[in-house]
This record gives structure tokens, C-alpha cells and sequence, in this order.
């Protein structure tokens, strides 16, 4: 077996161990949480028996031990119970809303990445002066801005004053098949991909340029311009390339955030993904969708944290799998 | 028809519009349910039906069109175990009841066409209508409505299932006959049956394995709409019968299609509405958003008062201050209504006498006055009752056999509820005026919901309730002896005998005369021994695109302007 095999190998085995750790602490914490589903449906006609076989329908009623066992069981045989608002197989209402998100969240991380990367290098370029602070000092005021308040203003300007994006929504009930549905999918996608592309610029463009400030001071920068090499060069290919390798494993630990940061995002916009589902379950105590929910989330992060590893072979050949 | 999920106002505040910003998650959420059994007790309840409205198509009225609302996120489209009002919403255009109202509140036959009570109120018979038919074409019989309510009864789906407790049996003797045998006679019982189970086709549910988890994607109803498409999250399509000439109205709708899209955030719904994306907000604009949307002459904004009502619950059972009728006399003298519905709802709420909504014309005694707003009356009465500042503190010491020190009473409520807030501000200025100290206690609303149901671990709590349809109901499940249990809605362990009797004695009746006499007497009850202080009830501001009209505004009533009757007779404005 290849180093790298046995290295990805190793990985898995420890991704297994943490999706383990992290399925257990989400048990637990939502059983730490005050209040149970069922308080949920308190009216004023509820009676103890009717709650109590309510309680019994979910399993709420058995000890947390024999609970904790049931879900651990349950799960490793890929199913995560019923949803207790929405009387569904959570497997069913994770499948509906996984695709808005990675939409969501892909599309946002493109325009991220195409956005933070040259603002990055500018202020590298232009370290110091006024543009450098400006543009650091404005994507770290944009990342502290209150999302639910950005998203109703852009809400408000691009949809309802000049009527270029629908408000809300991730397609509209008349939009038609085909090519013109994608279009409509797309111009529901524009402005809840921009609030999150750019209440998320500031830690990737700070990043950027930390690690970038620090390569310019490397030897091999100085090595290049006394060859005489083009400015220009020095800074794409010399110094960029090897500034990538931490910017990379911002980018791939900050995935996290990005779905996680998508739960405002997706309830103020209306948007069918997984952060709205989050949010609308913790709401209703809805712990068997927000054990699978979380439990999605950490797989994503495990998993991307794995590919980042393994794109670091790829930027800096240097690096080499196993012992 | 009307499935309802009144929950108690202090976890609706753990709604998500409670926790982004202006957010006026009672609006949503209060509104749980519900709907056309509430209406059907505002008014005195008819012995003879109403007749069937002759059914004559209207050749001036604009046929056609698509008529969109915007709505809360969907729970449930399996009526069994739906739990919102929106679901209700759409699963009352699919699935038919014995009763409906029209908009003056008048009880309509639907698919029954009697229904009789015995003199010992222990037998209730409906004989139905035929020619009804499922979607599928089987005819819809009294052996639907049977095996409806008696998987309820199996299952206990929800707190519904309370409705059938006092039932013994069902009987369907022939096709288009049921008959309910009971084994307590409760009068409101045929109006609760007709009015909150919708009737399900049994020859699609008992091959259904698990009707608690079973989703109905696709509904075989028996109703003027049927459901044609469903993207979870985002919205759900029904599209008119235009073969449906079933009573109460004989005729297909004039819309032809309806589209209900969720909006988790209220705000996004509102501007969706102002911006023309969608025809109707059925569940109300916040607060702070209707003046805007009353100065567009484009909308029209119908005040809809909730049957619910929000108050302070004392804890009469473990505060021995609390426990003294006197101390909660004065300190409902107390309370200045006036300033909460001015200043915290901007006029939209009502002062509320005893927890019996003025709203419930049928069930309201308008004789029960309030206690005057009179601070200087109140401390008068905690003096004489052996409440005095012995120390100049500026609040009224205790008796000295329970330690002498200053009367000091925790107000509770849920932090994540701006009104609930003002309000208790409000209260503790009356309060401490009147010489009782009220340190505020704001809890998230989960944890606090605990402390008070099963701890018991509260002074006084401030709350709410979302839906009261029948107060006879509600008495006994709030405030009978017998009902003060853990996690139960008797929070407070009042215990007065008369009261109490009065109470069961008038809930379990066969006559709905003297039940309705009987919940007058309990008012006045009610009254003197303040078993809550009751505050105010909110009123929904539900708006409509003047694009569309025929709406039928069911009075006190959930359902608002997007109940069966507005849906099956809405057309587009003439241009």
C-alpha cells in the first residue's frame, strides 16, 4: 500500500472515530436542553395522558441511556428516526433540503474565493496605504454586520425596488420547466450566495494577506526579484502559490461555517436548505432531524478537512503522505 | 375540520420570530390552529341549521386566476397528527367536516345533515348527506367518520383526541348514519366533533401502516381542492375541483388554482406581499409593519381578534401571599390595561375581564366588570389585610408569622418576547406603586415552561394562551383541582369549592343552555377570587391584494380570511 493510501486509510479511521464523538455530544447536548418536544404541543385542551403517549410515540419516555443505544443503533444502519414536527423520516427532510445548501454554500464559496482572493493580493500590493486599510477595515465591518438586517435590506433595494431578484425562495411556483427553471433557480440563488459571500470575506482576505506578507519575506522572494524577475511573476507564481497552503486550510475549516453560517441566511430568504431546517427544529425541539442535521454538517467538515490534506500534496509536492 | 395547536404564548415566543429582529411571534404563532369551532362558539348556538345557500353561479364574477399566500413553515399535511395553523389552512379545502360556518357564523351543515343531542345529552346522532365522493370516486359514508374517530381515539394523535374522552363508543347503524354514545354528557360535544375532525377516507388509511409517521404526499380528499403539487419547504399548489357541486355551496370555486408559499421570517413574507409576489398574508402582518401596508391603497388590512388571551398566572398553590384572595384583589387593581394595549400593541388588543375572551360573544358576560385601575384601593385592601409598610421601605412588609419582611413577588416570562417584556415592565411600575416589590425574571422560554408546569418553581408567570374555543373547556382543564397535575394547564392550584363544583357541573351537562348559563356564573366567580390575572387578548392584522375580493371573514376566528369559505368564493377584481 502506497503512503498515501495508507495515510487516507488512517484519516478514515480517525473521521469514523470523530463522526462517533460528534454524534454523541449532539445526543446529549439537545437531551441537556431544558423543555421536551412534546411541550411543544401544550394547548389548552392537552391532557398528561395525551402527552404522555405522545412522549411514548417518539420514545422520549425510555431512559436516556436505552434512547442514546436506540439512535447509535439506529444510525449506524443509516436511519435517524422520525421527525417529531413534521411526522416524516428525517432521512426524507435532510435529503429534500442537502441540495439547496450545497448549492448555497458552493456557489457562496466560489464567490468568496473570487472575491477575497484578488482584494487579498491587492492589499498585499498595496500594504500600508489607504486602499490596504480601507478594504481590510470594510470586509471585516460587512463579516460583523447582523445577517438577518443585510439580507432584508438587500431584500428590499434588489427586489423590491429595482425588481431584479425575486424576494425569498429558492423557485417560484410558476417557473416553469427546463431551461427556464434553472434560470429561475439561479435568480432565486443571487442575493442569499452574495449576503453570504460577503459577510464572509473578511477572515479570508485577512488570511491572505498575513500568510502572503509573510512568503514575501522568504529568501526565495528576494532570490527571484534580485534574478530580475517581473514584479508581477514574483507575487503570483513565487510567493502566492506557497501562501496558498495555510490560505487552503482556512478555506477548508471555514466550510463549517459557511453551512452552519447559512442558518440565518437560508431562514430570512426563505431558502429550503439544511440551515433552515436547523433553525426551525431547534425551535420545536426537533431532536431527531437536528441529531441527523448535525450529524450532515460534521460529515461535511470531516470530509473536507480530509480533502484539504490531500490538496496540499498537490500545491507543494514537498509534502509527502505517511511516515 | 379546524385541527388546532394553541400553545401556550410563552413558548411561542421561542418562535424564530421571536429570536431574529421585530419579530411579533405571537402573530405567528398564536395563531396556531384552529379556526372555524372557535367561530362557532362566538355566536349562541343554532338548534336549527342554517339553510344551505342556493347555489347560483354569478355570471358578472371573474372567473379563474391564481391566488397565492404566504404562510408559516408546513409541520404536517396528514391531518391526524397536523399541529399548525397553516397546515390546517390547506388540509380544510381537502378534507371535508360534518359542519363548516359561513361568515356570519351561522353553522352549516357539510357533509352532515342533522345532528340531534338526546335529552340526557348521552346520545348524539348525525345523519349525513349523501352523494359526497372521494377524490377516487368511493362514496364518502358514516363509516369514514367512524373510523376517523376511532383511530383518534386508538391513536390519541394529539391533544384533539381530548374532544372524544367522554365518548363510549361509535356507532354507523347504516351508510349515512352516526351515532356517538357517550358515557358523560358534554353539551358543546356535537359542536367540537363536527367542527375539529376532519372526516379521512378509511379505505386509504386502515391499509396504512403507521398513520402517526405516514406523510400524504398525495391526499385523496373529498373537498373542493385538490392537492397537486408539494416541494417541501417552499410551497404547496392546489388546484380547484370544477367538477365539485357538493353543499354547502353547490359549485366549484371560481379560483383555479391556490399556492401557499412558507416564509420562516415574517418579515421576508411582508415584503414579498408588498412587493405583489403574493395575494394574501392569512396570519397577520406584525405590528409595526401595518401602517405602511394600511396606506397603500393596493391592500386592505381586516382586524381579526384571537379567542386566546395572555395574563399572569399567581402561584396560589406554593406562595402563601399568593394563596391570600385579598392580596390578588388588590393587586388586580393594580393593573393599568389601558397603558399595555396603547402603548405596547398600539390599540391592536382588547382588555380582558376574566379569562372569558369578549370575543366569545356567547360565552362573555358583559355584567362581570373589571377591578377599577386604582392603586391607592389596592394598597387599602393589602393593608387591611395585613400588608402594611412597617418600615419605610417603600413596599408593604408581610405579616410577621410570615417573617415580617417586604412583600416580594418574581414576575416571570419568556426573555425572547419583546411584548412580554414591556409588558412586565409595565406591571412591575403598577405593582411596585402599589407597594409590592417585582423583581423581573426573564427565562429562556423552554427552561421556564419546565420550571412552571413540573417544578411548580414560580411566583408569578406571565403567559398566554393561543386558542380558547370553548371556555367551559377551558375552565376545567385550567383552573378544576383535579387538574392541577405535573406538566398539566392548571398552573396556579386554585382551590375554591364553589368554584370548583360550579365548574364540573357545568362542564359536564347535557345542556348547552345551562352550560353557557353556568360559564356566565363562573365569570362572576372568576371575578372575585382572581384566579389569574387576565390582561388582554391581541388582534391579528390580516391583509389582502385588493386584485382579489369575495373574501368571508370568519369573526373571531383563526382562519381568518383564508378559511373554506373565502377560498371557494374569491375572484379577481375586475380590471
Amino acid at each position: 500500500m502506497s503512503g498515501k493510501a495508507q495515510y487516507i486509510l488512517r484519516r478514515s479511521l480517525q473521521s469514523v472515530l470523530t463522526i462517533f464523538i460528534a454524534a454523541t455530544i449532539t445526543f446529549f447536548i439537545l437531551r441537556l436542553l431544558p423543555g421536551d418536544p412534546v411541550s411543544i404541543f401544550a394547548d389548552p385542551m392537552m391532557t398528561p395522558e395525551i402527552r404522555q403517549k405522545l412522549l411514548a410515540d417518539f420514545g422520549l419516555d425510555r431512559p436516556i441511556p436505552i434512547q442514546y443505544g436506540k439512535y447509535l443503533y439506529q444510525m449506524a444502519q443509516g436511519n435517524f428516526g422520525v421527525s417529531i414536527s413534521q411526522r416524516a423520516p428525517v432521512d426524507d427532510v435532510i435529503a429534500d433540503a442537502l441540495p439547496w445548501t450545497l448549492l448555497l454554500a458552493g456557489s457562496s464559496l466560489v464567490v468568496t474565493l473570487l472575491i477575497s482572493i484578488p482584494l487579498g493580493l491587492l492589499t498585499v500590493y498595496r500594504q500600508g496605504r489607504v486602499s490596504d486599510v480601507i478594504i481590510r477595515a470594510a470586509t471585516v465591518t460587512l463579516g460583523a454586520l447582523f445577517i438577518p438586517w443585510v439580507a432584508l435590506m438587500v431584500m428590499n433595494f434588489f427586489g423590491r425596488e429595482l425588481n431584479w431578484f425575486p424576494i425569498g425562495g429558492a423557485t417560484d411556483p410558476e417557473g416553469g420547466e427546463g431551461w427556464s427553471k434553472v434560470v429561475d433557480v439561479l435568480k432565486h440563488l443571487v442575493l442569499p450566495c452574495l449576503v453570504l459571500a460577503i459577510t464572509n470575506l473578511g477572515p479570508y482576505v485577512l488570511f491572505l494577506r498575513t500568510s502572503m506578507v509573510e512568503v514575501m519575506q522568504e529568501d526565495y522572494v528576494r532570490t527571484g526579484r534580485a534574478k530580475g524577475v517581473a514584479e508581477r511573476r514574483v507575487v503570483l507564481i513565487h510567493a502566492f502559490r506557497n501562501a496558498l497552503i495555510p490560505f487552503v486550510t482556512v478555506v477548508g475549516l471555514r466550510l463549517g461555517f459557511l453551512v452552519s453560517g447559512a442558518v440565518l441566511t437560508e431562514t430570512v430568504f426563505a431558502y429550503p436548505g439544511i440551515g433552515r431546517l436547523i433553525f426551525r427544529s431547534v425551535q420545536q425541539h426537533d431532536y431527531p432531524v437536528l441529531q441527523g442535521a448535525f450529524l450532515m454538517l460534521a460529515l461535511t467538515v470531516v470530509l473536507f478537512n480530509l480533502i484539504t490534506d490531500l490538496v496540499y500534496g498537490a500545491l507543494d509536492p514537498r509534502i509527502i503522505y505517511g511516515s | 375540520m379546524a385541527s388546532s395547536s394553541d400553545r401556550p404564548i410563552n413558548l411561542l415566543h421561542s418562535s424564530l420570530q421571536a429570536t431574529m429582529r421585530r419579530r411579533d411571534a405571537m402573530r405567528w404563532l398564536t395563531f396556531a390552529g384552529g379556526g372555524a369551532s372557535i367561530a362557532a362558539l362566538t355566536l349562541p348556538p343554532y338548534s336549527v341549521l342554517a339553510q344551505t345557500p342556493a347555489a347560483t353561479p354569478d355570471p358578472n364574477i371573474q372567473q379563474g386566476g391564481t391566488f397565492q399566500m404566504g404562510i408559516a413553515d408546513i409541520s404536517s399535511l396528514n391531518p391526524f397528527v397536523s399541529n399548525s395553523q397553516q397546515d390546517s389552512l390547506i388540509l380544510n379545502l381537502l378534507y371535508p367536516a360534518l359542519g363548516t360556518l359561513d361568515k356570519d357564523s351561522n353553522r352549516l351543515p357539510y357533509v352532515a345533515e342533522s345532528w340531534e343531542t338526546s335529552a340526557d345529552g348521552l346520545t348524539n346522532t348525525f345523519k349525513l348527506r349523501r352523494g359526497f365522493l372521494w377524490e377516487d370516486g368511493t362514496p364518502l359514508t358514516a363509516h369514514d367518520v367512524k373510523f376517523t374517530c376511532d383511530l383518534e381515539i386508538e391513536q390519541k394523535f394529539t391533544f384533539k383526541t381530548a374532544i372524544l374522552a367522554p365518548v363510549a363508543s361509535i356507532e354507523a347503524p347504516d351508510d349515512y348514519t352516526v351515532v356517538f354514545t357517550m358515557s358523560q354528557p358534554v353539551a358543546t360535544f356535537i359542536y367540537d366533533v363536527a367542527f375539529w375532525f376532519r372526516i379521512m377516507p378509511k379505505h386509504i388509511w386502515e391499509t396504512i401502516e403507521d398513520p402517526k409517521t405516514y406523510t400524504n404526499d398525495q391526499p385523496i380528499g373529498a373537498g373542493p381542492f385538490r392537492l397537486t403539487r408539494w416541494e417541501k419547504t417552499q410551497f404547496v399548489e392546489l388546484e380547484a375541483r370544477k367538477d365539485y357541486n357538493y353543499p354547502p355551496i353547490g359549485r366549484p370555486p371560481y379560483v383555479d388554482k391556490l399556492i401557499y408559499r412558507t416564509y420562516p421570517d415574517v418579515n421576508t413574507l411582508v415584503l414579498a406581499f408588498q412587493n405583489g409576489d403574493i395575494d394574501a398574508v392569512p396570519q397577520g402582518v406584525p405590528v409595526d409593519s401595518v401602517d405602511a401596508i394600511k396606506q397603500d391603497p393596493a391592500f386592505e388590512v381586516v382586524p381579526n381578534a384571537s379567542t386566546g388571551y395572555n395574563y399572569v398566572a399567581p402561584n396560589i398553590a406554593e406562595n402563601p401571599h399568593l394563596a391570600n384572595v385579598k392580596v390578588r384583589q388588590a393587586m388586580a387593581m393594580g393593573i393599568d390595561k389601558d397603558v399595555i394595549v396603547q402603548f405596547v400593541f398600539k390599540g391592536n388588543a382588547g382588555k380582558m375581564t376574566t379569562v372569558v375572551s369578549p370575543v366569545l360573544t356567547a360565552w362573555h358576560n358583559p355584567d362581570v366588570e373589571d377591578w377599577p385601575f386604582d392603586i391607592e384601593a389596592g394598597r387599602q385592601l393589602l393593608e387591611e389585610s395585613g400588608y402594611t409598610d412597617t418600615d419605610d421601605s417603600g413596599f408593604v412588609n408581610v405579616p410577621e408569622e410570615h417573617g415580617g419582611g417586604d412583600l416580594e413577588l418574581r414576575l416571570s416570562f419568556a426573555a425572547n418576547e419583546p411584548a412580554s417584556q414591556k409588558v412586565a415592565a409595565i406591571l412591575k411600575e403598577n405593582w411596585e406603586k402599589m407597594g409590592v416589590s417585582i423583581p423581573l425574571d426573564a427565562q429562556e422560554s423552554n427552561a421556564l415552561y419546565q420550571r412552571v408546569r413540573f417544578d411548580r418553581d414560580y411566583e408569578l408567570y406571565l403567559a398566554g394562551w393561543g386558542i380558547v374555543d370553548n371556555p367551559s373547556r377551558h375552565y376545567y382543564s385550567t383552573f378544576h383541582p383535579s387538574q392541577y397535575n405535573p406538566g398539566s394547564n392548571n398552573l396556579t392550584g386554585i382551590d375554591n369549592d364553589e368554584f370548583a363544583a360550579l365548574i364540573e357541573e357545568t362542564h359536564f351537562n347535557a345542556d348547552l343552555e345551562a352550560t353557557q348559563e353556568g360559564v356566565f356564573k363562573i365569570q362572576e366567580i372568576d371575578h372575585e377570587i382572581v384566579p389569574v390575572f387576565a390582561l388582554y387578548y391581541p388582534e391579528f392584522n390580516l391583509a389582502y391584494n385588493r386584485r382579489w375580493q369575495g373574501f368571508q371573514v370568519l369573526p373571531g376566528s383563526l382562519l381568518g380570511i383564508a378559511s373554506w369559505h373565502s377560498m371557494v368564493n374569491i375572484h379577481q377584481t375586475a380590471s
